[in-house]
C-alpha cells in the first residue's frame, strides 16, 4: 500500500538545481531512511512535501489526494507531520503548552479534555514528563528534538517527516531517539527519516533511499544501499570504497 | 487569598463607579475619562494583534481616521449607532486590505507598508475633498459629554472582554505561537494567514468605532486632522510604559498616560513631548517590561 506518492518533482533556487526529476512512494507502515551529502535537497524535499515550499514541476500525492500546492496548515490537517532540522519549538511556552496547541488544531474540535489526555500521553511517550512545565527555551537540545516529535505527533499523523533529529546527540540519546522512532512506527504511523547517523539508518530502515545534487541515486534495503558502488563513491567518500 | 475572586470583585466595583460617575462626577472628569477610554481601546486592540504576533503595525491612525470621517461624512443623516457600526466596518476592511496586501511582508516591512498606507489614504482623501467634493473640511455632529461618555465606556469595556476571551481561548495561543515561530505554527494545522488577518481586521474595527464616536469631540475635522500619525505611535508608547506581556499592562499604560499628558500639557505646553521622549527612553532602558514587569517582580517577592 503506498501512502506516499512523488512525481517527477523538480524544484530549483535561482539557478540550483535542488531537486530535480525525483518520483518514489513511501509504502504505508514502513520506516523509510533518506540519506545524501550535505545539499542534497534531503531538507528541500521535507519542505515540498509538507508544503513550506511549492515545486516549481512534479505532483505529490497523500492516499488518494493531490497535496502538492497545498498550504502546510492543509497538509498536517490530512495527516502529515514534520520535525524541523534546525529545532523550531515555540521557545516561550511550556513543553506541554507546545504540545497542546499542536494537538487542538490539527484536527477540527478536538475537546479540550482529549488534547490534554493525548498531550499527557506524548509527554510520557517521548520521555517529557519530568520537563513538561519548564519553558521550551530552557530545555536541553536531546528534550528540544523530543519536544519537537512530541509536537508533530500531536497532531495525530499519519505520515512523519523527520529531519536530522540526532544531529547533535550523544551516543546513548542517540539509541534512545532510535527506540523512540521504533516506537513511532509501532503505533501506526509511516516514518520518513532524514538522518547523518548511518548505525541508526542501517538499523531502523526497512529501505533507504540516498539523493546526491537532487537526483535519486540508489533505493533498496540497508544491505543493497550500503553495497551499492556509485552510493559507496559519493556519499560514503573513497574512503569506503577502498575498504 | 482567592486572586481571582478578588480581581472579580475590584472589577466590578470600579464598573459600578464607572457606570454612576456621571451622576456626581464634574464635567472635566467625564472628558478626562473619555480620553482614557479611547487611548485604552486604541492600546489594547493594538496589542491584541501586535503583543502575540510581534508583527509592528503602524495603522491604527488610519483605522481611527476612517472612524472620524464616517461619523464626518454619515453622523447627520443616519442614527449614532449605525454610524459607530459604519466606522467599524470600513475599518475592519481597510484592515483586510492590508492584511491581503502585506500578508508576506516581515519586520520592518510590514511596519513600514502600514504607515505608508495611512499616508496613502490621507493623501487621497486630500485630493479627493479638494478635487472632487470640493470641500476643505467637515462639520460633525455633536454629542454631550454624558453620550461620548458612555459610549466609550462601553466600548472599552467590550474591547477588554473581548482581548480577554481571545487571549484564554486557543486562538490566543496560536498567534502567540506566530510570534514564536511562524512557520512552525503552520506546520502544526494553524491557518496562520487567516488568523492574523482577521485577528487584525477585528481588533481594527474596534479602533474605527472609538473613532466615530471621539470624532464628536472635534466638531470640525479634515483629512490632516483625521489622520494623524500621533495616534499610530502613542498606543505603541502605552503599551511599552504599560508592559504588554499581561492585558492589564497596556490599560494601566493607556490610564497612566493619558493622566499624564493631561497634566504636562496644562502645566507645560512647550516641553511636554520632550518630557515624554525622556520617559519613553528611561522605561526601554530601565524597564523593558513596563509597569507590568515591575508589578510583577513585587507580586514574586511577596510570595516568595
Ligand atoms: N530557501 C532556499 N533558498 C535558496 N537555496 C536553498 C534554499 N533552501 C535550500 N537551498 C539550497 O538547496 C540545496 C539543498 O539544500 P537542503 O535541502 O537544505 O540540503 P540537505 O538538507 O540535503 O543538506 C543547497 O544547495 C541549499 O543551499
Ligand atoms: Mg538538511
Amino acid at each position: 500500500m503506498e501512502l506516499l506518492k512523488v512525481e517527477n518533482l523538480t524544484k530549483s533556487f535561482g539557478g540550483l538545481l535542488a531537486i530535480h526529476k525525483l518520483s518514489f512512494i513511501v509504502k504505508e507502515g514502513e520506516i523509510l531512511g533518506l540519506i545524501g551529502p550535505n545539499g542534497a535537497g534531503k531538507t528541500t524535499l521535507f519542505n515540498l512535501i509538507s508544503g513550506a515550499l511549492k515545486p516549481d514541476k512534479g505532483r505529490i500525492f497523500f492516499g488518494d489526494a493531490k497535496i502538492s500546492g497545498l498550504r502546510p496548515h492543509k497538509i498536517c490537517k490530512m495527516g502529515i507531520s514534520r520535525t524541523f532540522q534546525d529545532v523550531k519549538v515555540f521557545p516561550n511556552m511550556t513543553v506541554v503548552e507546545n504540545i497542546a496547541l499542536a494537538a487542538t488544531f490539527a484536527r477540527e474540535r478536538i475537546p479540550t479534555n482529549e488534547a490534554q489526555r493525548l498531550a499527557t500521553d506524548l509527554l510520557r511517550f517521548c520521555g517529557l514528563i519530568e520537563v513538561k512545565n519548564m519553558l521550551a527555551r530552557d530545555l536541553s537540545l536531546v528534550n528540544q528534538k523530543r519536544l519537537e516529535v512530541a509536537r508533530a505527533l500531536a497532531t495525530q499523523p499519519k505520515l512523519i517527516l523527520l529531519d536530522e533529529m540526532m544531529a547533535g546527540l550523544n551516543p546513548t540519546e542517540t539509541l534512545d531517539a532510535m527506540r523512540l522512532v521504533k516506537a513511532i512506527r509501532d503505533r501506526g504511523c509511516t516514518v520518513f527519516i532524514v538522518e547523518h547517523v548511518l548505525r541508526a539508518i542501517m538499523n531502523l530502515c526497512d529501505r533507504v533511499m540516498v539523493l546526491h545534487y537532487g537526483e535519486k541515486i540508489a533505493e533498496g534495503t540497508p544491505e543493497e544501499v550500503c553495497s551499492n558502488p556509485k552510493v559507496i563513491e559519493v556519499y560514503l567518500g573513497e574512503k569506503y570504497a577502498q575498504n | 487569598m482567592n486572586f481571582k475572586l478578588i480581581s472579580l470583585a475590584l472589577i466590578g466595583v470600579t464598573l459600578f463607579f464607572l457606570v454612576l460617575l456621571p451622576f456626581f462626577g464634574s464635567p472635566y472628569s467625564l472628558v478626562l475619562l473619555s480620553n482614557i477610554f479611547m487611548y485604552v481601546v486604541l492600546t489594547v486592540t493594538w496589542v491584541m494583534f501586535c503583543g502575540p504576533t510581534g508583527y509592528i503595525s503602524l495603522a491604527t491612525s488610519a483605522f481611527f481616521g476612517a472612524g472620524i470621517y464616517t461619523a464626518a461624512v454619515i453622523s447627520f443623516k443616519v442614527p449614532l449607532l449605525l454610524t459607530v457600526l459604519v466606522g467599524a466596518l470600513i475599518s475592519f476592511f481597510l484592515a483586510l486590505i492590508i492584511g491581503i496586501v502585506s500578508l508576506r511582508l516581515k519586520g520592518i516591512y510590514f511596519a513600514m507598508f502600514t504607515f505608508g498606507f495611512v499616508e496613502l489614504l490621507l493623501h487621497f482623501l486630500l485630493w479627493y475633498e479638494t478635487n472632487i467634493t470640493g470641500t476643505t473640511g467637515r462639520v460633525v455632529l455633536t454629542l454631550s459629554n454624558q453620550t461620548v461618555y458612555y459610549m466609550m465606556l462601553a466600548l472599552a469595556f467590550v474591547t477588554i472582554v473581548f482581548t480577554q476571551y481571545l487571549n484564554n481561548s486557543r486562538y490566543g495561543m496560536a498567534l502567540k505561537s506566530i510570534g514564536e515561530n511562524e512557520m512552525a505554527s503552520e506546520h502544526i494545522g494553524i491557518d496562520t494567514a487567516k488568523l492574523k488577518i482577521l485577528t487584525y481586521c477585528v481588533s481594527s474595527s474596534f479602533v474605527g468605532a472609538c473613532g466615530v464616536v471621539m470624532a464628536t469631540r472635534w466638531t470640525y475635522v479634515d483629512p490632516k486632522i483625521a489622520f494623524n500619525p500621533l495616534y499610530s505611535f502613542i498606543p505603541i508608547f502605552m503599551a511599552i510604559l504599560g508592559g504588554a506581556r499581561k492585558l492589564y499592562g497596556p490599560i494601566l499604560g493607556a490610564i497612566v498616560f493619558t493622566y499624564l499628558q493631561e497634566i504636562l500639557t496644562t502645566r507645560i505646553p512647550y516641553y511636554y513631548m520632550l518630557f515624554f521622549g525622556l520617559l519613553m527612553v528611561f522605561v526601554i532602558t530601565f524597564l523593558p517590561e513596563g509597569i507590568v514587569g515591575i508589578i510583577d517582580r513585587r507580586l514574586k517577592t511577596k510570595i516568595n
